[in-house]
């Protein structure tokens, strides 16, 4: 059975490939005071697990993971790309190293102030297990 | 003589030896019993059917559904389950002369009929029935 944990930091492993220079977080941090230079930056900023009983003594195990990048000032096209970017890292290797079934993708730029400094970007992965 | 049960048993048993059948279920509780992985298993229901007759004899109708379930290795070995044992199986369980064959059984009455394959998590599963004359 697959550990939350491990799927996080597959999860992570991910986004650190897509965007160069980008710092990591496994926890919810206040990332409106973080200094410019941890820009960009990105944090799992929720987790949830759900459990469903299948014939045949089987499980159904869902994890849906949800976080957020961060990006000192530029474009929602720029970051858009980043999504992006994750979004082909994860579904290049869909069973996330080897601790799930199968895992989907789902991200999108919420709107912004038009003088904000920090562009938000959310995102979720949703994995599955059977066993 | 035979009966519905010996001709059950006797099915049971070819089933272990001609298909990919690796045993048959023994819980009766069987949806809860976990199928092994890469595992095919059956169970076999056999209930009396009515009975037809000719001036000689009364034959006694056995009906059997057969449930073969499989649970895949991997969720991607969908493909090779369905198009390989699956397919021998379902193949050998159409013929009516696998179960004419069988101790006990003086005809098949209603030709083996498959019902739609259906998959839950990684177990694979689809049911074979038939209906057959016992010999006195």
């Amino acid at each position: 059975m697959s550990d939350a944990g491990d799927i996080i930091t597959a999860i992570l492993a991910d986004i650190a490939a897509a965007i160069t220079g980008v710092t990591t977080a496994e926890d919810p941090t206040a990332v409106d005071t973080l200094p410019k230079e941890s820009l960009p930056f990105a944090m799992i900023l929720e987790t949830d697990y759900d459990v469903e009983l299948l014939d045949w003594g089987q499980e159904q195990r869902t994890w849906t993971i949800a976080g957020t990048v961060v990006q000192n000032g530029g474009t929602r096209e720029a970051m858009q790309t980043k999504l992006e970017a994750i979004r082909a890292q994860v579904l290049a290797d869909p069973t996330l190293g080897g601790t799930v079934d199968r895992s989907s993708f789902a991200g999108a730029v919420p709107e912004s102030h038009p003088d904000a400094t920090r562009l938000y970007g959310v995102f979720a992965v949703q994995a599955e297990q059977v066993a | 003589m035979a009966t519905v049960a010996t001709v059950q048993t006797a099915l049971e048993t070819k089933l272990v030896a001609n298909l990919t059948v690796a045993a048959i279920i023994s819980n009766p509780l069987w949806r809860r019993e976990a199928v092994p992985v890469g595992v095919t298993r059956a169970s076999v229901i056999g209930v009396v059917a009515g009975y037809s007759g000719d001036s000689n004899e009364t034959y006694v109708h056995g009906n059997y559904v057969i449930t073969v379930v499989h649970r895949l290795t991997d969720p991607t070995d969908e493909d090779t389950y369905l198009k390989g044992d699956m397919k021998t199986d379902q193949a050998a369980l159409m013929l009516r002369s696998f179960f004419r064959s069988l101790t006990g059984v003086n005809e098949v009455e209603v030709a083996p009929e498959p019902d739609e394959v259906s998959r839950n998590g990684n177990v694979i599963e689809y049911t074979v029935t038939v209906q057959v004359s016992i010999s006195p």
